[in-house]
């Protein structure tokens, strides 16, 4: 009876001293957020921009967040390191969650400005335009909102089929024209993400005819230049850029936006 | 044997001579040289005391002395060759001989010490013209003053001093700030003046002076001139130097910067000069032959052991009493303009029309802060309308004074026709040199008015600037700094929720529109073909009717008997009609039985109806006439009426 008292007080006091460790485990890796996110601005501040980096990736990593605030800061702190291709990406990753923020959008052009390779697209002038247009809205909303439009329209259906009122009729012109516009700006999403965007991250990116160093070398690219990313085999990515032209890149060469 | 041995030996001897050419001792010689046999008084002559044959074993050229010029020496150069075995070597002493006074001189020869031996160059002539072009005709030995030697150092190293004569207004005893005099270098700066009116103009002076090799490099502190207004006098290429004496030392001094201050308020200031970085060169002191090689200027940089030293140089603060313009004999028209100036005035033409522009040009120039004189008024005149669309300045300096010149551009635009009159414009400023105010006139003007057509125009300046306004420049371009908060967002972290319960909302509203659309169409349908419906209706409808008959036949009561036969009589009627696309209302016995034929109805159903409105018709007027069996059968008639119409009847 004694040793089996002695055995159940044993384990209730390993299970309370294991808990205390867990629990001081738990404290140790859930450092707020807060704390962090400011330790790193505090980093930007004091112009220690390499570690300011690594606060921001930290937070990235740990907390999975997908903040526009947190990719524009680190955007900055790149640029700030000197690192073109991903102040770059941070900057479209930031866009890509809050496509109207005019900070990030002018911090991007001045980004953009220093790459010193220029690729013209060679999309159709006004199809460039409704792309661009549609980049101030995210996939989601867009989806979202023709989602909406069309079930106002069928709700305005449903009145129409049930109930005899004038106004209705013109309603549901108007209310289907903007179910038009939000399906054509769906499209154009959808269109425009077909393939994968990625931002190139080295210095420079050798681009090559195949997916091995052992083909020849088509073109060299510059960091931070923007690219769809169409097949991959083994660490090897195929590239579309605006200009139609097209290669292979080693895997280490670029980072993905939506990741 | 002897022969034989006396010719190897004698054989050995010339090829011993022969084979080892380097170790023949060369042929020491000593000479003078110059760049120039002629010069003018302060142009520099290099002289170069060459001695060949030898490197080693020799000291500095003795220079005798020699009146007339200002001697330093550059430095040492040695370089040995070999030209198809032979040993060629050869050392150079430079000086820089300045000239101070004209006439035909000659150098007498230069000793050289090398090892035990005295070796001497030839003497030479030069010839000095003076500042006129003409030499004194007198040949005089001269005598070189010894000067601070030093070698030829990096770009930065000032170039060979020439005598200055400083005028004596311009050199305050009382202003030369105690400085870190006995160092090999210190700077001092200075002001013409401890005192000076608002605006009037103080030039601040910085000197070096120096012992040695230095370099200057920036400025670590520029000086603090909070309180007046500042003009950087352009640096002088070639600044003059001169040698003075500084508490039994000797030093090079030169001036290397200059600014014009300009106060711009009354009180006593604590002028800070700043500090200056300078790099010293310090050579280490030459034991023998070596050293002098290693420490020659062959090796550039003042030598291969020569070590450069960071200075700052820091001069004391200066005190500068700024008084205030005097309000005694102040003219109305003064705006603060202090120096002295002339003002005039010129109209681009005489004669215009109503409503046509006249451009009045006012210029101030002369010695002073031309920046900041305002536009002298110009009253204002009925009927005229007066813009000011041009200023511009030009500023430059003229000995240690600041010069400028301001244009104004001033528009006229009379409305009315006949003689205008620009009454004489007045500008005002306080000559500080003798302390009053002065006044000067520029017109009146005249310009005659003739009867024009031309509207009312007002002109357009030339642009924001020139009116004293400036267009935003741009001065650097970075990116935007970093959020200082995270922006959760429900909607962009909940988006795909969001997507999921539109679409399944969505889903469930095209659902209820296709069915709402079935359903109408159906209507429309039986709208236009009414029997069908009837048809397709009429057994739902009578069925209906049969289930509350149902109910009907438990009733007890006399009226409630009745209401039984009444309804069985109308849910027959109803249904029939409703088959046979007639009205329920007056349908006799005789059409039912021609549409039954007609649809091919049994004869014993058609029997049974028959029975059916007899015993319904019968419970109208005789209700205890008809027995409980007759009631039942009248359900069992409508059913069995119901199933063969529905099959007969589609």
């Amino acid at each position: 009876m004694k040793e089996k008292f002695a055995s159940l007080l044993l384990i209730f006091v390993l299970i309370f001293s294991a808990r205390g460790v867990c629990a001081e485990g738990i404290t140790l890796k859930h450092e707020p957020l807060s704390a962090k996110w400011r330790q790193a601005n505090e980093l930007y501040a004091a112009k220690d921009y390499a570690k300011a980096v690594q606060g921001y990736e930290e937070i990235a990593s740990e907390y999975k967040l997908k903040d526009p605030s947190l990719f524009y800061n680190l955007g900055n702190a790149y640029f700030k390191s000197g690192k073109l291709g991903l102040a770059i990406l941070n900057y479209k990753k930031s866009l890509l969650a809050d496509p109207r923020r005019r900070a990030t959008r002018e911090n991007l052009d001045f980004a953009k400005a220093q790459i010193p390779l220029q690729i013209d697209s060679a999309a159709p002038a006004f199809l460039k335009w409704l792309l661009k247009q549609s980049r101030f809205v995210r996939k989601g909303e867009a989806v979202n909102l023709t989602l909406l439009f069309f079930i106002l329209f069928l709700l305005l259906t449903v009145l129409r089929l049930t109930k005899e009122m004038r106004w209705i009729y013109p309603a549901r012109r108007v209310v289907l024209a903007l179910l038009l516009l939000s399906l054509v700006l769906t499209g154009l999403k959808f269109y425009d993400e077909r393939d994968r965007d990625a931002i190139l991250i080295s210095p420079q990116v050798t681009v090559r005819f195949g997916p091995s160093r052992q083909e020849e070398v088509e073109f060299k690219l510059a960091e931070g230049i923007h690219v769809k990313v169409a097949d991959s085999i083994g660490d090897w990515y195929r590239i579309n850029l605006a200009n139609g032209k097209t290669g292979w890149v080693e895997k280490t060469d670029l980072g993905f936006i939506d990741s | 044997m002897k022969s034989r041995f006396l010719f190897i030996l004698i054989l050995s001897s010339f090829l011993l001579a022969g084979v080892h050419p380097l170790q023949a001792e060369e042929a020491i010689d000593v000479m003078v040289s110059f760049d120039k046999k002629s010069a003018s008084i302060d142009e520099e002559i290099h002289m170069k005391v060459i001695i060949q044959g030898t490197t080693g074993g020799m000291e500095r050229p003795r220079i005798p002395q020699l009146k007339g010029f200002n001697i330093y020496y550059l430095g040492r150069a040695s370089q040995i060759t070999i030209i198809n075995g032979a040993r060629r070597s050869q050392t150079e002493f430079t000086f820089t001989l300045v000239p101070i006074v004209a006439g035909k001189f000659q150098i007498p020869p230069i000793e050289v010490q090398i090892d035990d031996s005295i070796y001497r160059t030839a003497p030479s002539q030069i010839e000095i013209w003076g500042k006129d072009g003409q030499t004194v005709s007198q040949t005089a030995p001269g005598s070189i003053t010894a000067s601070q030697s030093r070698s030829q150092a990096g770009p930065s190293v000032v170039p060979p001093p020439q005598p200055i004569v400083v005028p004596q207004s311009q050199v305050d005893p009382g202003q030369f700030q105690t400085a870190q005099e006995g160092d090999e270098i210190f700077m001092r700066a200075w002001t013409d003046r401890s005192e000076a009116y608002v605006g009037e103009q103080i030039t601040l002076t910085y000197s070096i002076y120096y012992r040695t090799d230095a370099t200057l490099e920036k400025f670590e502190e520029e000086p603090t001139t909070t309180g007046f207004w500042t003009q950087e006098f352009p640096a002088e290429r070639n600044p003059r130097k001169n040698v003075v004496e500084v508490k039994g030392l000797k030093y090079e001094t030169s001036v290397f910067r200059k600014l014009a201050l300009f106060p711009t308020r009354s009180g006593i200031f604590g002028l800070e000069p700043g500090s200056i970085r300078a790099m010293i060169v310090e050579h280490p002191k030459g034991q023998g032959n070596a050293d002098d090689f290693f420490n020659d200027a062959f090796f550039g940089s003042g030598g291969f052991f020569a070590k450069k030293t960071p200075r700052i140089l820091r001069s004391n603060p200066i005190k500068i009493t700024v008084k205030p313009l005097p309000e005694a004999g102040k003219p109305a028209s003064f705006k603060g303009a202090v120096g002295a100036f002339r003002f005039t005035g010129n109209l681009n033409k005489r004669s215009t029309r109503q409503n046509e522009p006249v451009s009045l040009e006012l210029i101030i120039e002369g010695y002073g802060n031309v920046e900041t004189i305002e536009r002298p008024e110009i009253p204002e005149i009925a009927g005229v309308k007066i813009y000011e669309t041009d200023v511009s300045s030009q500023v430059s300096p003229v000995g240690d004074a600041i010069q400028g010149r301001k244009r104004f551009e001033v528009t006229i635009i009379p409305s009315e026709k006949g003689l205008l009159t620009i009454p004489a414009l007045e500008f005002s400023f306080f000559n500080s040199r003798n302390g009053t105010y002065e006044t000067q006139t520029a017109g009146p003007f005249q310009i005659e008015v003739a009867k024009g057509d031309a509207s009312y125009v007002a002109p357009m300046p030339k642009g924001e600037e020139d009116l004293g306004k400036k267009s935003l420049e741009i001065e650097n371009t970075d990116v935007r700094y970093i959020e200082a908060r995270l922006r959760p967002d429900l909607i962009r972290t909940h988006e795909n929720f969001i997507n999921q319960l539109l679409a399944v909302a969505a889903g469930a509203l095209v659902v209820l529109v296709g069915f709402l659309s079935w359903r109408r169409r159906q209507e429309l349908f039986y709208a236009r073909h009414t029997g069908l419906k009837r048809r397709l209706k009429a057994e739902k409808k009578a069925r209906r009717g049969l289930k509350r008959l149902k109910r009907m036949t438990r009733a007890e009561t006399g009226e409630k008997r009745k209401n039984f036969f009444a309804r069985a009589h109308q849910v027959m009627s109803e249904y029939l009609a409703d088959k046979f696309n007639v009205s329920a209302q007056g349908l006799t016995l005789t059409e039912i039985e021609a549409h039954m034929e007609h649809f091919g109805v049994e004869t014993v159903l058609q029997r049974r109806i028959k029975d059916f409105y007899e015993v319904t018709d019968r419970a109208r007027f005789a209700l205890s006439l008809v027995s409980g069996e007759e009631a039942a059968g009248l359900i069992a008639t409508i059913e069995e009426t119901i199933k063969t119409l529905e099959r007969k009847i589609r």
